[in-house]
């Protein structure tokens, strides 16, 4: 306490102890600020620059509460076993050419990216895929690693370059970028070996499946490739 | 040790403030959550101690830090942040208490018409309780003035700062809410004033 002006008289050494006891706050716990913090969050950043509302934004923020619904949850859990089953197994064999081929005839002209851009999000779009396909795994063994949230972080990072580059242009990988961009978000504030973390990993896991967004993923790098050719 | 940890994990943060802030405004919501993980804690005790409530200190931190991320890039930096902060902080809690005010007072009209013809029994007034009535009954500007400074440990400078009004002015108003006080407790003098 600073109370150090002869202006204003002290109060009684009794008094001044109890009115340090006026209103005492409780403690905050790390999951009371999450708390908070969700909500927060949820309010803000639906702009990229001081608080200016964007489609994008109010996409992103519906996606957010869509995902994330309760309810969504358990018809999630019904249908993961079989999505992470074709997700896993469903690799491209050389004899499913007529599908790809017929796909690759489709996205020909949208999916041709400038050079400088063709490299990067191919890069990208291996190293999302890649971080996303040891996502199942990290969750069943409840682990929620410094090294995950920090290819999370770098992969955030890319992913918001990307968004504001040509590369975005295209409806479909703006979507799927705008999809990428929420999972890495929250992998990346994920907190290292805590519980909580551990069962948001499986929310989000769950999430992306529901999206489709390692299939859309897988789907986009074949298009991407076929622009090229 | 810890607190030690605890001083080089400030001071880290200290230095990575105006950085942070940049990210913040260029829409990094991790850089946001580092922010409110260093701020928030004080924003909320500092709505607790107005507020007294708990659900209203939760939701007016929560106002704060929306408000605050949204006009983050008018922050010039010419104070510290969390002197910006707590000067949002306050403009959040004083708007939302004149209408939690006036909600409560109609409701204690409600409460006196309906008790009207119970007698009021008047208990012994708890010393703590009378302090703690005594500070709720202080105009919004001398309370939040004693409350910072004797109950919350900020400086008259800081106060100034949040207020944003000069330091005498600061001195004075708590001068008035402790004369106050002294008034309000004088029929506990005996046993408050030694």
């Amino acid at each position: 306490m600073t109370n150090n002006d002869e202006h204003t008289p002290e109060l009684a050494p009794a008094v001044r102890d109890a009115v340090r006891d006026y209103n005492t706050p409780p403690e905050m716990k790390p999951a009371d600020l999450d708390a908070m913090w969700t909500a927060i969050e949820a309010r803000s950043f639906r702009s990229d620059i001081g608080g200016r509302v964007t489609d994008r934004d109010s996409a992103v923020r519906d996606l957010t509460r869509r995902w994330f619904a309760p309810r969504t949850m358990l018809q999630i859990a019904a249908t993961l076993v079989i999505g992470v089953a074709i997700g896993r197994y469903a690799i491209p064999a050389p004899n499913a050419l007529p599908a790809t081929s017929v796909s690759r005839r489709m996205m020909l002209d949208t999916l041709a990216l400038p050079e400088p851009y063709y490299s990067t999000t191919t890069r990208y779009f291996g190293q999302a895929a890649a971080l996303l396909v040891a996502l199942p795994a990290e969750a069943r063994a409840g682990r929620a690693d410094s090294r995950l949230t920090g290819r999370a972080h770098d992969l955030l990072l890319t992913t918001r370059l990307l968004l504001d580059s040509p590369a975005a242009d295209d409806a479909r990988i703006r979507g799927l970028l705008e999809d990428l961009e929420l999972v890495f978000a929250q992998v990346a504030r994920l907190q290292s070996g805590a519980p909580q973390g551990n069962s948001e990993l499986e929310l989000i896991r769950q999430a992306m499946d529901q999206r489709d967004v390692l299939p859309r993923l897988r789907s986009a790098v074949v298009d991407i490739s076929a622009g090229d050719e | 040790m810890k607190s030690l940890a605890v001083a080089f994990k400030a001071k880290q943060y200290v230095n990575r403030e105006p950085e942070l802030i940049a990210r913040v405004v260029a829409g990094d919501r991790l850089a946001a959550r580092e922010l409110y993980d260093a701020q928030a804690p004080r924003v909320f005790r500092l709505a607790f101690r107005l507020t007294g409530d708990e659900d209203l200190a939760r939701e007016m931190t929560q106002e704060t830090f929306v408000r605050a991320f949204a006009q983050l890039d008018r922050f010039r930096g010419e104070s510290a942040l969390s002197t910006w902060l707590h000067r949002v902080t306050l403009s959040v809690v004083s708007n939302a208490m004149r209408k939690v005010n006036r909600f409560r007072a109609r409701e204690t009209d409600l409460d006196e018409a309906l008790t009207i013809s119970a007698p009021a029994r008047e208990a012994d007034p708890d010393l703590k309780d009378s302090l703690q009535r005594a500070i709720d009954e202080l105009p919004e500007i001398y309370r939040t003035t004693l409350v910072m400074h004797d109950v919350e440990g900020y400086t008259h400078e800081e106060i100034a700062n949040v207020l944003g009004v000069a330091e005498g002015t600061c001195k004075s108003r708590l001068s008035v809410a402790r004369a106050t006080l002294r008034e309000k407790l004088s029929p506990f003098a005996k046993e408050w004033m030694t």
